[in-house]
């Protein structure tokens, strides 16, 4: 047989050439760039994007607007601020801010104008910011009234639409009237359900369902829902957007008025919740909601400036499921406080505060807060007289915030340590706005402003929670894709 | 009928009573006297000799004189030797000499004639009518007769005193056994019936046809008086015309033409009969027909003609039946309405004794050339029988089905389709909806694409999905369309959703089985040993690139597998000289469709070509049509790929979105990406074949030598192109910002067909290869077994990807309105917290496969209004685009969800798979206003109306009504207006410059509306699909089977 010479040199001359190709492959990295494909556009990286639309709802004149329950005249001060330019990730372009009750609105252009605007029928009131005026943007609404049968002092901050919302406040039994405003900040109707809850469980076991029209607010008697209630807590699931809810609460005693106040929706469910800015002079309620279907196990820890404050009595409850309960800690002396609630299960908790004259009186509710993450903010109400003081809790471990106070177009910016353990009190004398960002990664600071006008036995107190404000957007610069 | 019995064989003529009838032989020498003196001897041979004879010549009478009595020998018979007119034809001849004899003083006894012998005078010439024994034996030179043919014919003549002509049977000179013709048979409309055929055996088939309509003057007995009452021939019809309307005179006047087969002529083919060998001798006889028609039928005739010969021309032209298609062509011209008058008035005054009606049976039956055209066509379609050699194995007169069965080739497919079905396992049988929605995953997108929205893709200036854009649509989409037209137009079958999608579907199914088709019957150019082939069909179709091309449904891979064998095979051929122009037109046919969808081979097939005319003598014709033929075919595309020559390494699906460079290592085993132990194993089974295949070439000029300078040409090109990078990957994508690269295993597809081409040379038994026979047995063995291993590796390992049939993301709300006359569009937003990114879904359809990035401009300019939308609630962009659904993928951001729901005129509507819906209405307090905002609306200051939007990109023809003068707003891009026309009542408007969406102003009433979008290279495609159309042409393999088969191909 003849040896296939041709092809043995063949072959290998084919494999060695073929080789060398690879290994020089191999060995040489080096690309082709041929194409004109776009790159990766730089601004499509989220939270760059400073949000250019932000729309707040505020409930209006709560005293007012349900059915069968008379009228009573009052006057609603709604302000609205944005933070300054420095605390905003990018600058601003132009924009504006504008708060519209019914047909009236009020618009300011300029980042170091608060827009402000009264209201005084039972309609609510949105507050809307655009282009530059959107990042940051807070507004509350404030009233007083000093009547015969009521006196009272209540700022509440305006927000978001919440589709799901707790609110502790109310109830003490005959002279207790609480009043529930569902105002939509969206442009279209929203359906809810109002249950509530008192001391021996749920007790709506089916809710009230109200709809709530585009831009309109709805308001409901708590009383009605649960008659004799003596420590009600409301829960208000909505659809769609959500709706803004407050609860106000006034308090007649006889012929003499207690106090009128008026709360937000309170921190979601949690093991632990910190009530901050809690005003008390004397004893201080805590009202704590278990929304679980097991019994909760709850302690109470009260927090003043120099750290923990002895409690004298029970701090510890248990709370049926569905149920409230609330743990009254007497003698404390006039000042801020912060509580802290611990529980083996999610709980929801609010803190009343105040103080008697005599016959009369005046009380305010705090609600729980989610920890400072981001900036938070709060327009203080403009009334002669008013004295804001921003109380500041931290964690168990030393924070840090970034503090700024708005005072026209001036603006103060310092840090501002927080102990661990303890609370911080800043007086905000002629502040219009106050704004607080942490410094630390962790959300351990809570803040509020406690709101106090007058002084001595006759003073009224209020207490402002901080917002969170939205400064970036989650969207990013919108790619197209295919 | 039978008057008089037939006489015995060998009876002699007897002279007694009229029953036996006066002949005179009429002698009609045109080409000298050679032929003369043999038909006088086969006069003389006659069993029946003519009573007399007549020559009429144009020659040197004396020397007719002395041929004739030459031949006479001691034949006393009456001999006139006449002078005919120079040029003179024969019937001209006959009918000029029957002019000055009217009567049996036939035989002139003027100066004319030299030394008669018996003439006989006339004692009544003028007594035509009452002679009627006195016959013309017509005898024109070419034609002999055999001894009976006389004796015949006046035996036929005297069975019925009606018969006016009698013609005899020719059949050919040389072959007496064959037939040259009998009778003249037309149809009612005058198209000559080639019946019988020239050449066909004479097995008495035709003997029973004895009345017809006509016979050829050859031969033809005719009575003298009969000839002299019609006047001879029309001189204006020619031979066969003339024939044939004298014979159908004759049969109008009451006397029949017959046909005695017995009475046999023989016949020079071609000379002395007139056939319908000529168009002219056509048109003729088409003449004699409707000139013989009545006057009523004569429109209806020339209809006939007109239709039937338009249609069959047009029938026999498709199958490349050029001549015969020109013959069909050219009998309108017997239309001419000139000569069909003149015809008429020389006929003028005959007296019809007869009704045409009489006369159907007669005709050839229409029937009978419907017949003759799909004979034609059958003839020129049916390729030609393969030699022996080729075909299966089994016996002769085995079944079908033991056939197949034993067919390699089919053996092959079938194991590779197995294997398809065991390795889509994991697909599921869900996959199979994909055959009427199409496919998704891999590189298939999916999405609704007809083949109308595929056309408009290409044509269109303003195309693709979204918002559109200027348009690019790659040359594989009219491909495309025109596969989905014919899916839908498939009966008794549903027309898919989407038939864009089940063509794609369907072949990603049987691409593989497709591919070892293509591959066994390309692979006759190597060697046309069956089991060889089958073992590398299988190879090719299981061969990593292959697999993962199906598994990632890489659709320009695919018909790369189907296309790049035949391609192959014709380079093969023409290089070898093997190949004919149609082989070389269906490989430039083939390497303009891979071209469409696999730019970089087709180049290369192109360059291979083009190298082969510059130094392949022999070869340069058609190396020339295989290289221009793509080049004609995509000049569309060139142009593109001379401004972005980045373009020859895509197409659909052709790209590796993020994938790092490929390892050089994996790439010499054929692997295209991160393969399994099974690709692998199988890859480096293909190389190892290719290796060995190389050793078993004889010397250096074997075509091993070839193949292996090739191998290494291909492995060098995929190497490079590894490390090519064409950008970076869009946004929307997980690889988003990673490098854009070809895909390798495009490239690796022709590395793989060289090493296999080499394999099969090892295994070809012609001459081929060397290599000692004991060792090619077992060569043809290996291949076997490395086939069996493949498949099993391959289904056992199974596809690495997966497909599923594509779900559309929308409601069928969305979809409906998407598809009806609100053509309006679905926003779908993606906020993962990597980035946001939309995309709109309307009726234009995505490419099915993911192709180049797409150019989004359009959809990126509405960025804004997005924003404005999602975190404004400022719903303007659901009208500027039409969009009547907004879908947020869920996970999202809280504040999204929550504030579409509290946008104005948003509503949620339920979720599915994945996303949040929000479903638009318009939220103006308009008193008219649509249910959703649609593509086209009529706006006035109060009202505002859809308008019906038929076609993509807001194409319609329709009527719209208004009242007071109003806006016609177009929701597309501003740049949309550039590239489209919009007419009311055929009166081009133009868009309002000042308004941010293409607005037109609309006046008050009722107006068609319409709204095209410009195809500014319509020539260019409308000359490209001509040519595609002369490409197919040229590459079918039908026409004369000469010009399609070739020794040894």
């Amino acid at each position: 047989m003849r040896a296939p010479v041709a092809g043995i040199l063949r072959v290998l001359l084919v494999a060695a050439a073929g080789a060398g190709l690879v290994q020089l492959s191999a060995t040489n990295t080096v690309g082709l760039d041929v194409g004109s494909g776009a790159s990766r556009p730089e601004d499509a990286v989220t939270g760059q994007t400073l949000v250019s639309g932000a729309g707040l709802a505020c409930s209006g004149a709560e005293l007012t607007g349900i059915r069968g329950v008379r009228n009573i005249d009052q006057t609603v001060s709604v302000r609205a601020a944005v933070p300054p330019a420095s605390l905003l990730p990018k600058a601003p372009g132009k924009g504006s801010l504008q708060i519209a009750v019914g047909d009236a609105e009020a618009t300011v252009t300029t980042r170091d104008e608060t827009a402000s605007a009264r209201a005084n029928s039972a309609a609510a009131v949105t507050v809307s910011g655009s282009g530059g005026l959107a990042p940051g943007l807070a507004a509350d609404q404030s009233w007083v009234l000093d009547t015969a049968t009521i006196r009272g002092l209540a700022a509440t901050p305006c927000g978001r639409g919440l589709t799901d919302a707790w609110l502790v406040a109310g109830g003490g039994g005959v002279g207790h009237l609480e009043r529930l405003v569902l105002a939509n900040p969206s442009a279209n109707p929203v359906t809810a359900l109002v249950t509530v809850h008192g001391t021996s469980g749920l007790l709506t076991i089916d809710g009230q369902s109200v709809s709530v029209p585009a831009f309109g607010r709805t308001a409901l008697l708590v009383e009605a829902l649960a008659p004799g209630e003596k420590a009600p807590a409301v829960h208000v699931t909505a659809s769609g957007a959500g709706l803004w809810p407050t609860l106000t609460d006034t308090w007649l005693d006889g012929l003499d008025p207690q106090g009128a106040d008026t709360t937000r929706a309170g921190a979601a469910p949690a093991r632990s919740q910190v009530i901050p800015g809690v005003v008390a002079d004397g004893d201080l309620t805590l009202r704590v909601l278990n929304p679980g279907e097991g019994e909760a196990v709850v302690s109470a820890a009260v927090v003043g400036p120099e750290g923990l404050v002895p409690i004298k009595g029970n701090a510890v409850a248990r709370v049926n499921a569905g149920a409230t309960a609330e743990i009254v800690v007497p003698g404390l002396t006039d000042g801020t406080y912060a509580v802290r609630v611990t529980a083996d299960v999610p709980v929801v908790a609010a803190a009343m505060g105040g103080h008697r004259r005599g016959a009369g009186g005046e009380f305010a509710w705090a609600p729980s807060t989610v920890g400072i993450d981001g900036l938070a903010g709060a327009v203080l109400p403009a009334r002669e007289g008013l004295t804001g003081t921003l109380a500041l809790v931290g964690g168990a471990t030393p924070a840090r915030v970034e503090l700024t106070v708005v005072d026209g177009a001036t603006s103060r910016t310092r840090v501002l340590p927080i102990p661990a353990g303890a609370t911080v009190a800043v007086p905000l004398a002629g502040a219009g706005s106050v704004w607080v960002r942490p410094l630390d990664d962790e959300p351990t600071v809570h803040a509020a402003v406690r709101l106090t006008l007058g002084a001595g036995a006759d003073r009224l107190e209020a207490v402002l929670p901080l917002s969170p404000t939205v400064l970036t957007s989650a969207l990013g610069q919108p790619t197209a894709v295919q | 009928m039978t008057l008089t019995p037939l006489r015995p064989e060998h009876a002699a003529a007897s002279r007694g009573g009229s029953l036996v009838p006066w002949v005179t032989a009429v002698l009609l020498p045109t080409a000298g006297v050679d032929g003369l003196g043999e038909l006088v001897r086969a006069l003389r041979a006659q069993r029946q000799r003519p009573d007399a004879l007549v020559v009429l010549d144009a020659d040197d009478p004396a020397e007719v004189v002395a041929v004739v009595h030459r031949a006479l020998g001691d034949w006393a018979v009456p001999v006139a030797v006449v002078e005919r007119a120079a040029g003179a034809s024969d019937r001209a001849a006959v009918g000029s000499w029957l002019r000055a004899h009217p009567v049996r003083s036939a035989v002139p006894t003027d100066a004319e004639t030299s030394e008669p012998r018996g003439l006989e005078a006339s004692d009544a010439p003028h007594e035509v009518l009452e002679v009627t024994d006195d016959l013309l034996w017509l005898l024109p030179e070419g034609t002999r007769p055999e001894s009976g043919a006389l004796a015949a014919l006046v035996d036929t003549w005297r069975r019925s005193p009606s018969t006016g002509i009698v013609g005899p049977k020719h059949v050919r000179r040389d072959t007496p056994t064959r037939l040259e013709a009998m009778a003249i048979r037309v149809t009612r409309a005058g198209r000559v019936v080639s019946r019988p055929v020239p050449g066909e055996p004479d097995q008495g088939q035709y003997d029973r046809d004895a009345d017809v309509l006509a016979v050829p003057m050859a031969g033809a007995l005719i009575e003298r008086s009969l000839l002299v009452e019609l006047d001879g021939w029309d001189r204006a019809a020619g031979d066969l015309g003339g024939d044939l309307d004298l014979g159908w005179r004759a049969q109008t006047t009451g006397r029949r033409v017959v046909v005695a087969p017995s009475a046999r002529m023989r016949t020079e083919p071609g000379r002395a009969v007139a056939l319908a060998s000529t168009p002219s001798r056509r048109r003729a006889a088409r003449r004699v027909a409707l000139t013989r028609a009545p006057w009523w039928q004569e429109p209806l005739i020339a209809t006939w003609i007109l239709v039937s010969g338009v249609l069959s021309s047009l029938a026999l032209l498709l199958v490349k039946r050029s001549r015969a298609a020109w013959a069909e062509f050219a009998d309108l011209g017997a239309l001419n309405p000139v000569g069909l008058l003149g015809a008429r008035w020389r006929t003028r005054g005959i007296q019809r004794r007869v009704r045409p009606r009489h006369l159907s049976g007669l005709f050839a039956p229409s029937g009978t050339m419907a017949a003759r055209v799909v004979d034609e066509v059958h003839d020129a379609v049916v390729p030609p029988r393969a030699p022996l050699g080729d075909r299966s194995r089994a016996a002769p007169g085995a079944s079908l089905r033991h056939r197949l069965g034993s067919n390699p080739g089919v053996l092959a497919v079938a194991t590779v389709l197995l294997a398809t079905v065991v390795a889509a396992r994991d697909w599921g049988t869900g996959i199979l909806r994909g055959l009427d929605v199409g496919l998704v995953g891999g590189e298939l997108t999916g999405g609704t694409a007809r083949a109308g929205a595929l056309w408009h893709a290409w044509v269109d200036d303003w195309a693709g999905p979204g918002l559109g854009g200027p348009a690019d649509g790659g040359p594989h989409l009219p491909i495309l369309a025109g596969l989905a037209r014919l899916v839908e137009a498939l009966p008794l079958v549903p027309t898919p959703t989407s038939s864009g999608g089940a063509v794609v579907a369907v072949l990603v199914f049987v691409a593989l089985p497709l591919a070892a088709a293509s591959a066994y019957l390309s692979a006759r150019v190597v060697t046309r040993v069956p089991w060889p082939r089958a073992a590398v069909a299988v190879l090719w179709a299981c061969s990593p690139p292959a697999v993962a091309a199906v598994a990632e449904g890489r659709l320009g891979a695919l018909v790369a597998l189907l296309l790049l064998p035949p391609v192959a095979a014709g380079l093969a051929a023409v290089a070898a000289r093997r190949a004919t122009p149609t082989w070389a037109s269906g490989a430039g046919l083939a390497t303009a469709v891979l071209g469409a969808f696999a730019p970089a081979l087709a180049a290369a097939a192109v360059l291979l070509a083009l190298l082969l005319f510059a130094v392949r003598r022999g070869a340069r014709g058609n190396a020339l049509i295989l290289a221009v033929t793509p080049l004609v075919l995509l000049s569309v595309r060139i142009r593109d790929l001379v401004a972005e020559p980045a373009l020859l390494l895509q197409g659909p699906g052709l790209l590796a979105w993020g994938t790092p460079a490929s390892d050089p290592v994996r790439l010499a085993a054929l692997q295209p990406g991160h393969g399994s132990v099974a690709a692998l194993a199988v890859g480096a089974l293909i190389v190892a074949l290719g290796v060995g295949g190389l050793l078993r070439g004889r010397g250096w000029r074997a075509p091993q030598t070839a193949l292996g300078v090739l191998t290494l040409v291909g492995v060098a090109a995929a190497l490079t192109v590894a490390r090519v990078s064409l950008g970076v990957v869009p946004e929307g994508s997980s690889a988003a910002g990673e490098p854009l690269r070809p895909w390798i295993g495009l490239f690796l597809l022709p590395v793989t067909l060289v090493l296999l081409s080499v394999a099969l040379l090892g295994a070809a038994p012609d001459g081929r290869v060397a290599g000692p026979a004991r060792l090619l047995v077992g060569w043809r063995q290996v291949l076997g077994a490395a086939a069996l291993a493949a498949v099993g590796l391959t289904a056992v390992a199974g596809f690495p990807g997966t497909l599923a049939a594509w779900r559309d993301p929308r409601p069928a709300l969305a979809v409906e309105q998407s598809a009806g006359l609100l053509a309006t569009r679905t926003l779908f937003v993606t906020a993962d917290g990597t980035g946001t990114t939309y995309r709109l879904l309307g009726r234009e359809g995505a490419d099915l496969v993911r192709s180049a990035p797409v150019d989004l401009r359009s959809d990126q300019a509405i960025a804004d209004g997005v924003v404005a939308l999602l975190a404004d609630a400022d719903p303007t962009v659901v009208g500027v685009a039409a969009i009547d659904l907004i879908g947020l993928r869920v996970p999202a951001p809280p504040e999204l969800a929550a504030r579409l729901d509290g946008t104005a005129g948003l509503q949620e509507i339920a979720g599915r798979g994945g996303w949040r819906y929000w479903r638009v209405t318009p939220g103006d307090q308009l008193a008219e206003r649509p249910i959703a905002p649609p593509r086209l609306r009529l706006e006035t200051g109060t009202t505002a109306v859809a308008v019906a939007a038929n076609g993509s990109h807001a194409a319609t023809d329709t009527q719209v009504t208004t009242n007071e003068p109003a806006r016609l707003v177009v929701a597309e891009p501003t740049a949309w207006s550039r590239s489209a026309v919009v007419r009311i009542e055929d009166r081009v408007v133009a868009a309002d410059p000042t308004a941010d969406t293409p607005t037109y102003a609309v006046p008050a009433g009722t107006h068609r509306v319409t709204i095209e979008v410009i195809d500014s290279e319509r020539w260019w495609h409308l000359a490209t699909v001509f040519l595609l159309g002369a490409a197919v042409y040229l590459a079918v393999p039908a026409g004369r089977r000469g010009a399609r088969t070739r020794q040894g191909s």
